[in-house]
């Protein structure tokens, strides 16, 4: 680990100022300043030395970035600093969005949970060992090629994995793109913009050199989430290789917009740990939508998730258990 | 006064410092003015060392030394030592040998073999300036093909040029003619072939060492089983005599074997101490530790069993490939021969032959690793057994019934040269059966259950030695060359102590891991520590006894034969005339020493069987383990709570190995892959189930307390147990083979594999 100076100030706005060349420091490795929320990921980049930061800038000292709150209409906004824990015992969140309960409450154990932001989880870097080896220099790092696509690549992507073969590693990123969360951003400037977390991710297909959209003095500073229809169900289904404390092999996060004459309205099924940003399955989306959702439509459902999938040399295993997942979390989210 | 008795629960004394963070680990120790290392490692998997450019490094704030593989060999220093033989087991021919054993110098020269292994230390007033100097060191590699699976190995490029089969030795034991003659002569022959899993350790502790020269002596202050052996390691790497060599262990965070040998940094910290003439201390990483910590398992056997028309096993032949790893390290070739005798099981096997190949591959060194071979050995019979009944369609357990060894036989001679002196393995495996009681499955999953049965032989180090000072304030030391690594050995000498001397265990201090204070020791090491060590307490405790009556005899004036002890009181007997501990110890005019000695005449055979009950959910290959049942005979015990300790971190070891463990290389570069705890994975408590464990002890004939031993017992048995309830849970399916480990992907491409 490098030596570095320490920030610690007391407004987003000077903590946008502060690091300079934020965005960069989040996918090129070698800028200057960094942020630390939890300090989580943040830790092991510096251990392993994929970032070597000058300046550390920590958000903890902010007052009022980790509320969760709800305005009149009966929206959420989740402050970014909120820590896992928080959030996924939080009762508006317990109440209105289970599904994302459900996904954090899998994330990691409970004294990381207690520490970790939701913020911070969003913007972790992917673990894929040939990215996190300092001897493999690969693609994102500025290397030749992808190390994963011709070697171990059990765990890594089979969509979108021409290029650069990670998954993104947030549970909350999956349930949230399937809650169509937007994200609140905070220049040095103090001005503020919104986009959806969807569009927010960024693939290696469109910059090899980020994953997310966020700007030079940027600050991502809430997660706003709008309130769920009435007929909403929910669910977020995950397997690992063991119980906990394991990023997921898959996970799935389902929301359908019930009807009162029982048919699907809208239907979003976002794959986690299947592409390099969170995946909507759209094809699964269109055969739920209209229909009366129960074991067949799942099953086309599930069928259709796949569909397009460009597995690697061992990761095909993925397909069947996504299929599995996707069918099983529409047929939760129905129960 | 309280009476702490064998076969008490008692709590660990040990844990009030290691929970309130008053445990003295090795980071603890450093002294005040102490100097820093940082090893440099090869980045490569096999690579000519073309050059090592330290001028950089040498200039850099704070650095007093960068020393080289050239510095060592112009020393004229040893390297790591290895076993200069390997064992041969009676009744085997005796062409076992070694190929070729390598050189293992302590910084590499010439050729790196493996990630990880260290080609440069340098030395510097902090950690900080050590590390950094430690980025300006410039190797300059030429890389080589390098070969890291073991089934690769032979045909693969040559680690060592000396070995172009890559060939460490071959070995074998048994009878191979009869083993022949059985499998052409059998009704059935089963095959399988079985992959035991590379794994890393990860002690809780990361490796380290502070070395200091004064005085002419060195002084080692590190982690290790075997202080004592270490000591004499040390002495012949250096040169010197043992008594120049003072090896010091405070506590430490586990070990399962790693700490068991002798590793290239605890040789170079008291070089560079001795050339500076100050302490060098050198504290590991979590990432030193995944590349460079001795690596345990990894091997492949081909295993065949023989039966007759009655399905009476006939003969058991085995062919494995051990990975050695790059080097050949201290014990490196214990594990797959010295230990395979646990092959002949709790089985009548008529013929036995084994025929091991270690060969190198460009990978950690491996070692020994809870078991020892043990376990290796346990999962392939027990995973042939189950195997045999599957392909023969018979039931498992009548199988079994009808080849276990009856308590009649006993004492029975195995074909691998053990003579187990009891066990009545039937109604072990009775008893497993009886006491398992798992909750009902969860609707549309497989349930599976596996047995793994064993008969280990343990307690197979030397003698072991016990001294006690009584003091005039009454209170006790014990010092033994045991060494406890998180086990508990303070409570459960102390418990033990108390037993025989009638004193509370409070009143008894234990004294481990010092080789100036302990003249001698073993050290700690398969499952021997209680037997043996503990034995030679005991005698230790009834020499102090005989000694304290004479005093008793003086200070009441009666004959010694006329006094008789019991419970902290020395009584004339048929008198009110008594004197109790405390009073005769505090008339005595220095500490009272006592002394114990035991060597036993041979092993002990611990056994036990386990069930465990598997939940598979089929359409994921998602699994978990339901129950675990473990019914054990290890002696008398003398500590219950330890023993479920011992037994839990055992299980949870070997159910770690059979579900998720796995060092992983990148099959290209042999770049390992699993360098971290993101990327390697351990159980943790939610993994597994309560355990329902239950003694069933006959007292060890061999020793006069009759403990047999209980450290390695539950890795002993776990995977077998696990695996063979897998693949009975799969076995509807067509699913008739699975490796460890069987994460959810393995489970999943059994089956469908067995679908296609």
């Amino acid at each position: 680990m490098n030596r570095f100076a320490y920030a610690s100030p007391a407004t987003v706005t000077e903590a946008a100022a502060a690091t300079g060349l934020v965005a960069e420091a989040m996918v090129t490795f070698d800028e200057s300043a960094v942020l630390k929320a939890g300090g989580i990921d943040l830790l092991d980049l510096l251990k392993l030395e994929l970032l070597t930061p000058s300046v550390v800038v920590n958000l903890r000292a902010i007052k009022g970035l980790d509320a969760i709150t709800q305005d009149a209409a009966g929206n959420v906004a989740i402050g970014a600093m909120a820590t896992l824990s928080q959030v996924a015992e939080h009762p508006l969140v317990r109440g209105s969005y289970p599904a994302l309960a459900t996904a954090i409450a899998g994330a990691a154990g409970p004294q990381l949970r207690n520490v970790a932001t939701l913020g911070g989880n969003l913007l972790q870097r992917p673990h894929c060992w040939y990215l996190r080896s300092p001897a493999h220099h690969c693609l994102r790092k500025g290397g030749g090629h992808c190390f994963a696509i011709h070697g171990e690549n059990q765990y890594h992507a089979i969509f979108d994995n021409h290029a650069c073969a990670i998954v993104h590693p947030s549970t909350a990123a999956t349930a949230l793109v399937a809650l169509n969360a937007e994200v609140e951003l905070h220049d040095a400037e103090g001005a503020t913009r919104r986009l959806p977390l969807e569009d927010f991710f960024v693939g290696p297909d469109d910059d090899i050199q980020r994953e997310n959209a966020l700007r030079p003095r940027e600050v991502l500073t809430a997660i706003h989430l709008r309130k769920p229809a009435s007929g909403t169900r929910m669910a977020h289904l995950r397997q690992g290789e063991k119980a906990g404390f394991d990023w997921p092999l898959a996970d799935v996060a389902v929301v359908l917009a019930i009807g009162p004459d029982g048919v699907c309205r809208e239907a979003s099924v976002v794959l986690g740990a299947a592409a390099p940003v969170p995946h909507r399955a759209r094809a699964a989306e269109q055969a739920l939508q209209g229909r009366h959702p129960g074991e067949a439509a799942a099953g086309d459902a599930a069928r259709a998730a796949l569909r397009g999938a460009t597995p690697l040399s061992l990761n095909a295993y993925k397909l069947a258990l996504f299929e599995t997942l996707v069918r099983r979390a529409i047929l939760a989210a129905l129960a | 006064m309280e009476r702490n008795a064998i076969g008490q629960g008692l709590r660990r004394s040990e844990d009030a410092r290691f929970l309130t963070g008053s445990g003295r680990f090795l980071a603890d120790l450093v002294p005040a003015g102490a100097a820093w290392a940082e090893i440099v490692r090869s980045p490569h998997a096999h690579a000519d060392i073309v050059s090592v450019a330290t001028d950089a490094a040498r200039a850099a704030p704070g650095v007093l030394a960068v020393l080289t593989g050239a510095d060592l060999a112009a020393s004229g220093i040893g390297g790591v030592p290895a076993d200069e033989k390997l064992i041969h087991l009676p009744g085997t021919p005796e062409d076992v040998a070694f190929s070729f054993r390598p050189p293992f110098p302590a910084l590499a020269s010439g050729r790196a073999r493996f990630v990880g292994e260290p080609v440069a230390m340098v030395v510097a007033e902090t950690a900080e300036a050590a590390a950094a100097a430690a980025e300006l060191v410039a190797a300059d590699y030429r890389e080589r093909p390098a070969v890291a699976a073991t089934e690769a190995a032979q045909g693969g490029a040559a680690v060592w040029d000396e070995a172009p089969d890559n060939v460490c030795f071959r070995w074998q034991a048994g009878d191979a003619a009869a083993a022949q003659a059985a499998i052409a002569a059998a009704a059935h022959v089963v095959r399988l072939r079985v992959r035991n899993n590379r794994v890393h350790v990860g002690a809780l502790e990361t490796r380290g060492a502070i070395g200091s020269f004064a005085g002419g002596r060195f002084h080692l202050a590190t982690g290790t089983q075997m202080p004592h052996g270490l000591r004499d390691a040390l002495a012949g790497v250096f040169g010197v005599d043992k008594s120049a060599v003072h090896v010091t262990v405070a506590d430490v965070g586990g070990s399962f074997g790693i700490r068991n040998a002798l590793c290239p940094e605890q040789i170079l910290v008291l070089f560079a101490s001795r050339m500076l003439g100050r302490p060098v201390a050198w504290l590991g990483s979590r990432a030193d530790g995944f590349l460079s910590d001795y690596q345990a398992r990894d091997n492949v056997a081909d295993v065949e069993l023989a039966l007759d028309a009655d399905l009476r096993f006939t003969a058991l032949r085995v062919r494995t490939l051990a990975a050695i790893g790059a080097h050949l390290a201290p014990k490196g070739a214990l594990s797959p021969t010295a230990n395979t005798p646990a092959l002949a099981g709790v089985y009548a096997l008529p013929a036995i032959h084994v025929a091991v190949t270690g060969v190198f591959t460009n990978t950690a060194p491996t070692e020994v690793y809870r078991g020892a071979g043990r376990p290796e050995a346990v999962n392939l019979v027990e995973r042939a057994v189950d195997h045999a009944a599957r392909e023969l369609g018979i039931d498992r357990l009548e199988l079994r019934r009808r080849n276990l060894l009856a308590p009649a036989a006993m004492p029975y001679r195995t074909r691998l040269g053990l003579l187990y002196d009891s066990g009545d393995f039937p109604g072990t495996l009775a008893d497993a059966l009886a006491r398992h009681a798992p909750p009902p499955a969860p609707r549309g999953w497989l349930r599976g259950r596996g047995i793994a049965h064993y008969c280990e032989r343990v307690a197979v180090l030397g003698a072991e030695n016990a001294w006690l000072e009584l003091r005039p304030d009454g209170r006790v030391t014990l010092l033994v060359g045991t060494m406890s690594n998180g086990q508990g050995h303070q409570t459960a000498y102390a418990q033990l102590l108390a037993d025989r001397l009638g004193i509370a265990a409070d009143m008894i201090e234990v004294v481990q891991g010092d080789t100036d204070r302990i003249p001698s020791g073993g050290g700690t090491g398969g499952s021997a520590s209680l037997a043996i060590g503990g034995q030679a307490a005991a005698l230790a405790a009834a020499d102090l006894i005989a000694k304290l009556t004479e005093r008793a005899g003086e200070a009441l004036e009666a004959a010694a034969p006329d006094i008789a002890y019991a419970d902290g009181v020395f009584r004339v007997a048929g008198t009110d005339l008594s004197i109790a501990w405390h009073a005769l110890a505090a008339r005595l005019p220095e500490a009272l020493s006592a002394h114990g000695m035991w060597k036993p005449s041979g092993p002990s055979f611990p056994n036990g069987c386990h069930v465990a009950e598997v939940d598979v959910d089929p359409e994921t290959g998602a699994w978990r383990l339901a129950a675990y049942t473990m019914v054990h005979d290890f002696g008398t015990v003398v500590n219950p709570l330890l023993l479920e300790g011992q037994l839990q971190g055992g299980v949870a070891q070997g159910f770690g190995q059979a579900a998720m463990e796995q060092v992983v290389h990148d099959p290209e570069s042999a770049q390992p892959l699993t360098g971290s705890w993101m990327d390697y994975a351990m159980p943790r408590a939610d993994d597994l189930p309560g355990l329902s464990l239950v003694s069933r002890p006959t007292p060890s004939p061999l020793h006069p307390l009759g403990i047999k031993g209980a450290g390695e017992a539950g890795a002993a048995g776990a995977p077998p147990a696990v695996m063979n309830a897998l693949l009975d849970a799969l076995a509807p399916l067509g699913v008739r083979d699975l490796d460890m480990p069987a994460t959810p992907f393995a489970v999943w491409r059994a089956i469908a594999a067995a679908r296609l």
